[in-house]
């Protein structure tokens, strides 16, 4: 009878001891996973980001604040109704999608499908914007900070740069990998790649053909490198005793090349073909700045004659003539519909400071109005005046078009945020 | 005894041989022959022409009268002009690797007849440079040349032969000059590209090359304008959440809407590496009062307000190079400083009208 009290005793002891274990085991799990989720939150994962109702709110911490101005950047329904849930939702004219910085902004697609992406630049997320509906939603929570530039070869391939630890300019170049378990397809992914060479100072990308160019600066000058984005099909195609180049891939068969430019000296452009041949386009031209239709017949190039910023147009079958807007040939796009038009953003005044020295160093900033220029004939239009219109000063850099030639994304060089165009009224 | 029979095989590789031998010179003879001792000389404007260019083909004479002569122009064997004092015609060039042969008949006298060509073969040099100089990441303007830095320069010839071919730099001579002056250090066969000192403060200088293939058959020549500028100064702010803003350099008067702000100065145009090169010595005041800063990283100091809301400081900034004396440059700010400002501390505030 001893014997079994002892028993009973010694296991309903070992029994307690369990239990207390499991409950201590319990808390120190919930501990650690509310820990993991302070984490997250703080990192700004599965954060909603601006549902354009009301004050717009920013995506990745608390210092980001409702910048979208009143008249534009926010949907409006077919109905004019904003509380009507049913109605269908219309793109204004000029959009803001975001109050953040960014590294870049891309569009792509066609019709109903076309959608805009754009890095942030504090934390290197990519987001991504259906124009049709107008949400905004995270498709990449990869942290990589201060991005500078962003530019996308092909669907969720990015290329993005930052400073090192040195001060040096640091090229990731990878994609957006969707997590396979998930079915819901605002799913957030992860961006994951490799570093290119160091010291890239010039990058350029075509969404069309996933095809890359780059410029490498080296202790002999630069290296010109095109890839497909994947391992081993990297091809070098240029070299330069200076290094000091931008470039833009027209096609897949041409890649426009040109000097930095400044307003005290000459520059040359060249268009360099697959196997690295290169063709003179413009030589020793002052303050030269050169725009060329993907279908290289028609281009825009500036030259700054007696201190005066020309814009001069060419285009096949026209003469070269000048164009009526004082405009950096950077400013602007050509239709992918007919290439003797183009849009151009034009700044309503340029102090007279050496340019465009000064802009570059981001001493001075424009309004800019958005301008159609007909090289055909030389006419020009006003397209859209966000100062007048809006209220709102923009200084238009990187313009892209999307192919359908309806919309137009670029950023803000005063606040680097991305913006939307919407062609047609 | 020598015995001089040749079979009839080697009498016909005699005879080649000696066509080989003897046809460059009927050749050449055919190019040059027309210009020795002819009474007439070509002068072409531009001098080098370039591809798909109009060029000014005019006859000079010190022993005829060409005003009171017939002349007629060819243009590869073709008539292109005929008339008295004809002495000089405008015609479009072909594209590189092309030749076009202008050829003049003149007939002084009814039993005179003087006979003299030119070929003209289109080439294009491009002069490419840029200062050793330094500029932020990402600056998409060029390196500007100051006072003693140095300037890579870079030829870029397009000579290709009747093929077409493309003839290599290594089979061309370069010959560098400096305001008309050779610079024998850098010319030579196969020297494209070079090294070479900025120009005197406030100066320009002008570099050309001519450029000119082994056998003398093309040649061509360019030239740049090199002017000398001013280094620079601007500064940015360094945030937390993106980095140094190279967009936005701060102006001369402004108002910083924070409590505390990262300066990051940018010494333009300086032979410098990197803003921190240990060349470049910066000395920073605030409110006439010299600040420290961390020697490994002297482009930066940080403006924190002590004590209150609202503060202004007058910032000012010598950069000098401690080498080349004459490169320095300084500038000032007066910045409002306040933590309650309309902005607040949002780093991405937007300009409104």
């Amino acid at each position: 009878m001893f014997r079994k009290s002892i028993v009973w005793a010694v296991g309903g002891g070992i029994i307690f001891a369990i239990l207390l274990l499991l409950l201590g085991w319990f808390l120190f799990v919930r501990g650690q996973n509310s820990e993991i989720e302070k984490n997250l939150e703080g990192r700004g994962f599965g954060t909603n980001i601006p549902v354009f109702e009301g004050e717009g709110f920013g995506s990745t911490n608390q210092n980001i604040k409702d910048a979208l101005l009143s008249g534009f950047g926010l949907f409006t329904n077919s109905s004019n109704e904003q509380n009507d849930e049913g109605a269908e939702k219309i793109l204004p004219r000029l959009w803001n999608p975001s109050s953040i910085p960014s590294a870049g902004i891309s569009i792509m697609g066609v019709a109903t499908s076309t959608k805009i992406q754009f890095v942030e630049r504090p934390s290197g997320n990519v987001f991504e914007a259906n124009l049709t509906e107008g949400n905004v939603n995270r498709i990449s929570n990869t942290l990589i900070p201060n991005v500078y530039q962003a530019f996308w070869g092909g669907e969720g391939v990015l290329v993005m740069q930052h400073l090192d630890e040195n001060g040096d300019i640091a090229t990731f170049l990878g994609s957006i990998i969707k997590p396979t378990a998930s079915s819901t397809e605002n799913a957030i992914g992860t961006f994951s790649g490799s570093y290119l060479e160091p010291d890239i100072t010039s990058v350029s990308t075509d969404m069309e053909s996933k095809k890359i160019f780059y410029i490498v600066k080296t202790i002999n000058g630069a290296v010109g490198i095109t890839t497909g984005g994947k391992e081993n099909d990297s091809k070098r195609i240029f070299t330069s005793r200076t290094s000091g180049w931008r470039s833009n891939i027209l096609n897949p068969d041409a890649i426009l090349l040109f000097q930095n430019a400044s307003e005290a000296v000459e520059g040359s452009a060249f268009v360099l073909d697959g196997k690295g041949n290169r063709t003179l386009i413009k030589n020793n031209v002052r303050g030269l700045i050169i725009t060329i239709s993907p279908d290289e017949k028609s281009l825009l190039y500036n030259n700054i004659v007696s201190d005066r910023i020309t814009l001069l147009s060419q285009s096949e079958g026209s003469v070269e003539r000048e164009v009526p807007l004082s405009t950096f040939a950077e400013k602007c796009v050509f239709s992918p519909q007919d290439s003797s038009i183009a849009y151009c953003a034009v700044p309503r005044g340029i102090p007279d400071e050496p340019m465009p020295d000064a802009w570059y160093r981001g001493e001075v900033h424009f309004s800019d109005d958005w301008w159609i220029v007909n090289l055909e004939n030389g006419s020009v239009e006003q397209l859209i005046s966000p100062e007048s219109e809006y209220k709102v000063t923009i200084d238009v850099i990187n313009p892209q078009i999307n192919e359908d030639g309806t919309h137009i994304v670029f950023l803000d060089a005063y606040t680097r945020t991305p913006w939307v165009l919407r062609i047609l009224q | 005894m020598y015995n001089f029979y040749m079979p009839f095989v080697s009498k016909k590789i005699l005879f080649a041989l000696i066509l080989i031998a003897v046809l460059p010179l009927l050749t050449q003879a055919q190019l040059l022959l027309p210009n020795l001792g002819s009474p007439v000389s070509f002068i072409l404007s531009p001098e080098n022409p370039g591809p798909d260019e109009i060029v000014d083909v005019r006859i000079e004479s010190f022993s005829l009268d060409l005003n009171r002569t017939t002349i007629n122009w060819l243009v590869d064997g073709s008539l292109f002009a005929q008339g008295n004092g004809l002495d000089a015609i405008q015609i479009r060039t072909g594209p590189i690797g092309s030749e076009t042969i202008v050829s003049v008949i003149i007939r002084p006298d009814e039993v005179t007849e003087i006979f003299d060509q030119i070929v003209i073969r289109p080439t294009h040099i491009s002069i490419l440079w840029e200062a050793d100089t330094y500029t932020p990441p990402f600056y998409q303007g060029r390196a500007l040349p100051s006072s003693n830095s140095t300037i890579l320069i870079e030829a870029y010839p397009d000579i290709r032969n009747q093929l077409g071919n493309k003839i290599p730099n290594n089979d061309l001579i370069f010959t560098w000059k400096k305001n008309g002056g050779i610079i024998n250090r850098i010319s030579g066969r196969g020297q494209s590209s070079a090294i070479i000192d900025s120009p005197l403060l406030f100066g320009e200088d002008i570099i050309s090359v001519d450029v000119v293939s082994l056998d003398n058959r093309y040649n061509g020549s360019s030239f740049a304008r090199i002017p000398s500028k001013d280094p620079h100064i601007s500064i940015y702010k360094d945030d937390p959440l993106i980095g140094i803003m190279y967009h936005q350099a701060i102006p001369s008067f402004d108002t910083i809407p924070t409590s505390d702000i990262t300066l990051a100065a940018v010494p333009f145009y300086f032979s410098a590496r990197n803003s921190n090169d240990t060349n470049v010595s910066y000395v920073w005041e605030v409110n006439n009062l010299s600040i420290p800063t961390d020697p490994r990283d002297p482009s930066r100091i940080i403006l924190r307000l002590a004590n209150g809301i609202i503060g202004a400081a007058t910032v000012s900034l010598d950069i000098s190079h401690v080498e080349h004396f004459l490169q320095s440059a300084s500038n000032a700010w007066t910045l409002s400083i306040s933590n309650e400002s309309a902005q607040g501390n949002d780093p991405f505030f937007r300009r409104t009208n």
